[in-house]
């Protein structure tokens, strides 16, 4: 027997809090809240620089490169001023760090590895764009909510101690694979979902640019474990097809609240769904939706066309792909 | 003519919870025609796997379950009639019922105790077990004795979890007990592991290849159920040869003299499911260091997981015939009677007849403690001696109470349980 695994989940009334940043006032009135309400005005400013501290520092990934910092979250420096400074090799090695602009020390993503160096302050005023229930305002959690989200498995993700929120943020049409070239200035506060396949480079440009985290379908098993930054990979490693009717309803997305949990491998989409979910085991092969995992067409979602028990082997429809017969242990059944 | 109960139809429903599958398997049991066969089913709950701390083990995902499985057996589980409440459809027939359920659920489960709970919440009607290290050392140990090895290797290779059990017969009769264990706290290590110089020591293709790291990592990360990839194959030949050899070499004492008994060694898991015979061959072989003769049994469906016990307890409690006879009448046929050991059987005696010859003889190696003869034939006669029953003692001795309460109410059920209708 098949578990039907559901690429797509509801949760209702799942308990989230949107994080606060100093300066943030929130607007909401009442309980309840609906899209379109007000929901926070953000005090928010300008990215004038990112530094990746452990690669200035030279510093291994476990090290720890918050430790040399000489200043404070919050601080002002001024152009020229040490910000910090790595002794090593028994005091012989000095590795200093110099604020390359004069502005306010932003140490959100320090976590990360990254400290921000912000210019003027701007207000922002959000919106909610989901239905649900404030229940309070903690100071450390944020912003309580409890709402309907729709939850997606990742293959893999970089652990992280903390929920990551932002928007969800579509790269180019969201079905190409995209080099750094195309990036904008500024992605804080925002999850990029980079393509069906990332390439490190893009990755580090798109958190020197404020990213708070990356999703792709895809990316090198390699590249992955070097790169130590907060990355989702949503279908597996190397060249693997991101298909399109997946690709169709994920993008539908776009813009919405979404928190990445590295610990539990799952991104959380706040948003309602229309999604009519069937019963968890499939006993009858015929017409199941299912999703390859077999070399050749690795990736591809399609329909079961005929199953043969005696020799395990199902003949899957991949529509303009054509049809394989594949081993029904390298298929996974979905709820699409 | 009554049947014994041993001799009586019944289905058997067994279901393990382990390593993230759900193994089923359905034996049914007619053995006055010598009709028995296992109906077995897996599911694998990896799709469930980032979700099993939700609230996914519900009364709908057991229901669920048990009426899909109903299907793929195409044997009727469920009793209907108490809608919403799960009750097993008591045994009528081949198809039609079953005589019980047990699950038994490893201590090792991924959230094992959202399982436990579940289930017990679930059904009064199911028998749990816990699968722990304490089960498998009495499985084993029983093996020993029920399949007159002098030394039982047990392999249950997983990709996260490597266990190893062994139960030897030592000089004084006694069994050893021994086991050892390899876990994978998570998949990132699993993975990264085939980059290993002491894995590339048994690999016959390059790990380094970016490629085939990357199709090692989505083998582990989604679970596969079968490879058709050589690479692949390769790989989890050589890691398991060398995750046994390892474990060999770190607890010598605990593999000595390996081969050199009437051993036998069983193989169970998720990779005996995806290497052929060859490559799984190749790894326990070399990974254990084999040489001179043994038994190897491999286990694809976990049946003796689910039903090692009831075999070896079976043994224990001698359920086996140890008695057999005739009572001839002079005005019924022939009626033949069975007693089987460690139950207190009581025959009642027809009373029309004038004169009743009994005849009977005891089977199976058993003997009177102060007699010499084996066979015993009486007369009831209404005029000179007329027996009213025929009693049969088979309860091996000295016969033992306790220690509680519970233990009595077990041994009186078991005694019991030989009576005809």
């Amino acid at each position: 027997m098949e578990i039907r695994s559901r690429i797509f989940e509801k949760y209702t009334n799942y308990q989230c809090s949107i994080p606060l940043k100093d300066g943030d006032r929130v607007l909401v009135k009442g309980k309840k809240i609906k899209e379109g309400d007000l929901l926070l005005e953000k005090s928010e400013s300008t990215l004038k620089k990112s530094i990746n501290l452990p690669k200035v520092l030279n510093c291994k990934s476990n090290e720890g490169s918050e430790k040399y910092v000489l200043k404070m979250d919050g601080e002002y420096i001024e152009k020229g001023e040490l910000l910090a400074q790595k002794v090593s090799s028994g005091r012989l090695n000095l590795t200093e760090l110099f604020s390359p602009v004069s502005g306010v020390l932003d140490f959100s993503r320090i976590k990360q590895g990254y400290i921000d160096i912000l210019g003027e302050e701007r207000k922002s005023i959000v919106r909610s764009d989901f239905t649900g229930t404030i229940n309070g305002v903690d100071p450390i959690e944020g912003l309580l909510i409890s709402t309907d989200v729709v939850c997606i498995d990742g293959v893999v993700s970089s652990k992280t101690e903390d929920n990551l929120f932002g928007n969800l943020k579509i790269l180019g049409d969201g079905n190409t694979i995209l080099t750094e070239k195309i990036l904008e200035d500024d992605y804080r506060g925002k999850i990029v979902w980079v393509g069906p396949y990332l390439y490190n480079r893009v990755a580090i440009e798109l958190f020197e640019r404020g990213a708070v985290a990356v999703l792709t379908y895809a990316m090198s098993y390699t590249e992955f474990r070097e790169i130590g930054l907060p990355i989702m990979i949503l279908g597996g490693f190397g060249s693997v097809h991101c298909d399109g009717s997946f690709l169709k309803k994920f993008l539908s997305f776009k813009n919405k609240f979404v928190i990445m949990n590295g610990n539990e491998n799952q991104l959380f989409i706040l948003s309602n769904s229309d999604f009519k979910h069937r019963g968890w085991f499939v006993s009858q092969y015929e017409n199941q939706s299912v999703i390859s995992r077999s070399p050749s067409t690795y990736g591809s979602i399609g329909k079961v066309l005929e199953y043969d028990r005696d020799t395990s082997f199902v003949l899957v429809d991949f529509g303009k792909r054509g049809t394989s017969l594949i081993h029904i242990g390298l298929l996974d059944f979905v709820d699409l | 003519m009554d049947i014994l109960p041993v001799l009586k139809k019944n289905s058997y429903l067994t279901v393990l919870i382990k390593d993230n599958y759900i193994s089923a398997n359905l034996a049914y049991t007619d053995l006055s025609v010598q009709r028995t066969y296992v109906l077995s089913d897996r599911t694998d709950l990896s799709p469930l796997k980032f979700r099993l701390d939700d609230i996914v083990f519900n009364k709908e995902f057991w229901f669920e379950y048990f009426n899909s499985l109903e299907k793929v057996f195409d044997w009727d589980i469920i009793d209907r009639e108490w809608g919403d409440n799960f009750k097993i459809k008591e045994f009528e027939r081949e198809e039609v019922g079953v005589t019980g359920i047990k699950v038994i659920v490893d201590d090792n489960q991924p959230f094992f105790k959202n399982i436990f709970l579940s289930l017990k919440e679930f059904s009064k009607d199911i028998v749990l077990r816990i699968l722990d290290d304490r089960y498998m050392e009495v499985l084993v140990k029983g093996l020993v004795n029920r399949l007159e090895y002098d030394d039982i290797v047990w392999l249950d290779l997983d990709f996260s979890h490597f266990s190893i059990y062994r139960g030897k017969k030592e000089k004084d009769g006694n069994i050893k007990f021994v086991l050892t264990k390899i876990d994978w706290a998570n998949e990132i290590g699993l993975i990264d592991f085939v980059k290993s110089s002491k894995l590339n020591a048994f690999l016959s293709v390059d790990s380094s290849s970016e490629d085939i790291l990357n199709r090692w990592a989505n083998c582990i990360a989604h679970g596969y159920e079968y490879i058709s990839d050589a690479m692949l194959n390769d790989i989890i030949r050589a890691f398991t040869t060398l995750q046994i050899l390892s474990t060999k070499q770190s607890n010598k004492e605990k593999f000595d003299e390996l081969g050199k008994l009437n051993t036998a060694i069983f193989i169970s898991g998720k990779i005996p499911q995806l290497l052929e015979i060859r490559e799984l061959l190749l790894s326990v072989i070399d990974g254990l260091e084999l040489d001179g003769v043994f038994d190897l049994f491999v286990d694809r469906e976990s049946k003796l997981f689910t039903y090692g016990r009831s075999m070896i307890e079976k043994e224990e409690s001698k359920s086996k015939i140890i008695f057999s006879g005739k009572i001839y009448s002079q005005l019924l046929e022939p009626h033949e009677i069975y007693s089987l050991g460690s139950s207190l059987e009581i025959f009642k005696l027809p009373s029309r007849d004038e004169k009743l010859l009994i005849e009977g003889e005891l089977k199976n190696g058993t003997v009177f403690s102060h007699l010499s003869f084996k066979q015993i034939q009486y007369i009831s006669s209404k005029k000179v001696l007329e027996y009213e029953y025929l009693v049969i003692d088979g309860r091996s001795r000295p016969i033992v109470y306790g220690p509680s309460p519970h233990d009595n109410r077990v041994k009186l059920r078991i005694w019991g349980n030989g009576d005809k209708e």
